[in-house]
């Protein structure tokens, strides 16, 4: 028996083996679950009624109201199951720091388990989800869903990576947690709300040189805009889709949109490993 | 070539009438039925000595050669007949009152727009039929010129012109359009299928136009396009995926009922666009699942009643050149601006003073029962008002904080944009408006099979549910 002593890999894999487990045991992520599916269900059935009301199916209504579902939850989730399984959890992290495995293999183990348990529920989700709109639509729908379904999981895995370079910075579980919530909000909300002020105060500047970047910067507006597009109401972005469809549409764009979002990934998830090895815990 | 000469009987009357549909005066006692056989040449010759009033009946099979028709005949295809005129000029040029063809597939035009190369060219002659054409690989389909009271009817046109090609610069001096009409006076086109030119229908200086029923879809710039016409009427015409639906441009007193104007989409796209029309009637009409439903510039007193105006991106956009339009019983369902326009007060109205509009993000509420809400509704939002300013900021218009502006606009009116407002809003949609009777829509476009797709995300399905039971088990 090799055991795990002598290859990392398996060691991170225990260790994410049991954090995978506690995550799903949580009711936190069992209610994530739950209230996902529920909506992802819902909305795609009667979200599609409606539209039939009138005889004409809807302009990717479906996908697009789950999308802002997705933009508050996903974000929010990672987050907060993050924070929670590194910081302030007890006695439970220096127990496990205390046996015979690196922080290095500790942290990647927590990363990768709770990356599979949100796997895992989106893919319940919106699968069952999917298989309602496969069903209900035309098929020129399933395309967006499909691109809804895997930003979904990357804009998963990206908060949990920011959640862990957080919970590494500030071990306090409250100040973790407010420090979260603020960054939720701020990349949800007050991001989008401080670019609308500023362009109606710039006033006639070249708003592609402001809105571009602005968007690349924050990796929420990014799936957003990578979502609307390939749902195909990138129609609606007026003059500047000409310029966004142009770039993001071919292969091109959508390889330098998903490096982007592999960065923003990365990097914290750098910063968390560099941190949380060197902090006393 | 074969001659058959021979006094027309009543009898054969009947069938001459078939061809000579709408040209009132009855054939000449002296007419007669010339077959013309599929041989390079021979059309042109037999229309060169065919006299006024003469039926040329084009035998089965490919007729090379175009020609010039200067007489009052009558030209009609045995089943499979073809005219190619070899891609020079155009294929036939009618220069005679009442000349009328039918029953025939007109191909190969010439490639100059300056020469407006067509399938038929009709030019000064009135009273001409064209009736169940097939036109393929022309510059332009149908091009007249000060031609009164030309009918088309049951034609399908298909041009050169690709959808994209438009775009594409230096492309589209090289494209012509489906049916292109200047100076006329009382054209009517029916019933017709135009795809893939520049523009479906061109009409200029053409007055009391009636177009009716026709399909229009899939051209590289507009389903119709008007400039400088007077009393024109569209009547269920349906205009689809155009790089946009139909532009209709210093064209007043229009009257436009039943189209359908849907998936008209693309950055610069309008399902229906009036720039300087005036005193028109739209009513009736469908739009739906365009970038914008109705696009109005410099536009007055237009009575806009009774259409639905759904899922499109912007609903109306309206700039402040547009005044004293009326906007009543229509249903506005689901679109993501019902109203933009840039004007803070404004005399456009979107009730009639008794009745207003259905819209359905509106929460009306209705205690005397009477059907109209209780409360006033302003359609414009203030990320409608800012984004019609600044068209970039679309790129936010799916953004939570959009919605969340949006949400506080409701309980905060103090932060309305706009006076305009809906004073008797309709609690339910009125009637949906009659679907337009024109061609089939167009094939949706073909994506991933709908049961593999089921399949597909059933199987995410189940490696969901599956890590979950995993987790379960692994205590």
């Amino acid at each position: 028996m090799t055991g795990p002593r002598g290859n990392p890999f398996a060691r991170i894999r225990i260790i994410a083996r049991e954090e995978y487990r506690r995550a799903l045991e949580t009711r936190w992520l069992f209610g994530f679950t739950a209230l996902f599916a529920i909506l992802v269900l819902g909305l795609s059935y009667f979200g599609l009624a409606q539209g039939r009301e009138v005889g004409f199916q809807g302009f990717s209504r479906v996908t697009l109201s789950l999308m802002n579902l997705v933009l508050f939850l996903v974000p929010l989730t990672g987050l907060i199951v993050g924070v929670g399984s590194v910081a302030g959890s007890g006695e439970a992290l220096p127990l496990l720091l205390a046996q015979p495995v690196s922080r290095r293999e500790v942290l990647l183990g927590k990363y990768l388990g709770l990356g599979a348990a949100l796997t895992a529920a989106q893919a319940l989700g919106f699968g069952g989800g999917g298989v309602v709109v496969a069903f209900q639509t035309g098929s020129d729908q399933i395309a967006g869903f499909a691109a809804l379904t895997i930003l979904s999981v990357v804009l998963g895995w990206l908060s949990l990576a920011t959640a862990l370079c957080l919970a590494s910075l500030f071990p306090d579980r409250l100040r973790a947690l407010s420090a979260a919530l603020l960054l939720w909000l701020g990349m949800v909300v007050l991001y989008d709300i401080a670019i609308l002020g500023a362009t109606a105060m710039l006033r006639g500047m070249s708003l592609q040189v402001v809105l571009v970047p602005a968007l690349l910067l924050n990796p929420v507006d990014l799936v957003r805009v990578l979502i609307t597009i390939a749902v195909g109401s990138g129609a609606l972005f007026g003059p500047t889709s000409a310029v966004l469809v142009r770039f993001f549409g071919e292969t091109g764009g959508i390889l330098l949109a998903m490096g982007l979002l592999v960065v923003e990934t990365v990097v914290p998830l750098f910063i968390a490993l560099r941190v949380f090895r060197a902090r006393d815990w | 070539m074969i001659r058959e000469r021979g006094r027309v009987s009543a009898l054969g009357g009947a069938a001459l009438l078939f061809a000579l549909a709408a040209s009132a005066a009855s054939p000449p006692a002296g007419a007669t039925t010339i077959r013309v056989p599929a041989e390079p040449g021979a059309l042109a010759e037999a229309a060169s000595r065919a006299a006024d009033g003469d039926s040329l009946l084009l035998a089965s099979g490919v007729h090379r050669g175009g020609a010039v028709i200067r007489r009052r005949l009558a030209l009609r295809g045995e089943p499979g007949a073809e005219v190619d005129g070899g891609g020079t000029g155009s294929v036939l040029r009618l220069m005679a009152s009442g000349a009328s063809v039918s029953d025939l597939t007109v191909r190969g035009s010439g490639p100059r727009p300056l020469t407006i190369d067509a399938g038929i060219y009709v030019q000064n002659a009135s009273g001409v039929t064209l009736t169940r054409l097939r036109f393929e690989d022309v510059l332009y389909g149908i091009a007249a010129e000060r031609s009164d009271s030309l009918r088309i009817e049951h034609c399908i046109l298909r041009g050169r012109a690709t959808p994209t090609s438009g775009i594409r610069r230096g492309r589209q001096a090289s494209e012509g359009n489906g049916i292109h009409l200047w100076y006329c006076r009382d054209v009517v086109v029916r019933r017709t299928r135009v795809r893939r030119f520049v523009d479906g229908i061109y009409l200029s200086f053409t007055f009391r136009a009636q177009i009716e029923e026709n399909l229009l879809w899939d051209n590289a710039r507009y389903g119709l396009h008007t400039m400088y016409n007077q009393e024109n009427r569209l009547l269920r015409n349906r205009f689809t995926e155009n790089v946009a639906g139909c532009a209709l441009m210093f064209s007043n007193h229009l009257v436009l009922e039943g189209n359908d104007f849907v998936r008209n989409r693309g950055p610069r796209t309008y399902g229906l666009l009036l720039r300087d029309c005036s005193d028109g009637r739209f009513a009736h009409n469908r739009l739906a699942e365009n970038t914008v439903a109705l696009f109005m510039d410099g536009s007055n007193r237009n009575q806009i009643v009774e259409n639905l105006i759904q899922d499109n991106g912007w609903g109306v956009l309206l700039f402040s050149s547009c005044d004293d339009n009326e906007f009543s019983r229509n249903n506005f369902w689901n679109n993501d601006y019902p109203v933009a326009l840039d004007m803070r007060r404004s005399n456009n109205r979107f009730d009639d003073g008794a009745v207003g509009n259905y819209w359905s993000e509106n929460a009306p509420y209705d205690l005397n029962g009477d059907g109209v809400s209780d409360v006033p509704y302003s359609p414009v939002s203030a990320f409608a008002f800012l984004s019609k300013q600044f068209p970039d900021l679309a790129l936010f218009s799916k953004s939570p904080a959009v919605t969340a502006l949006s949400m506080a606009e409701r309980t905060i009116p103090a932060l309305r944009p706009s006076d305009i407002v809906d004073r008797y809003p309709l609690v339910a949609p009125e009637q949906a408006a009659p679907p337009a009777v024109a061609g089939r829509p167009p094939a949706a476009p073909t994506g991933p099979n709908r049961a593999a797709a089921a399949a597909g995300f059933g199987l995410i399905a189940l490696f969901g549910a599956a890590g979950f039971i995993g987790a379960i088990r692994m205590r």
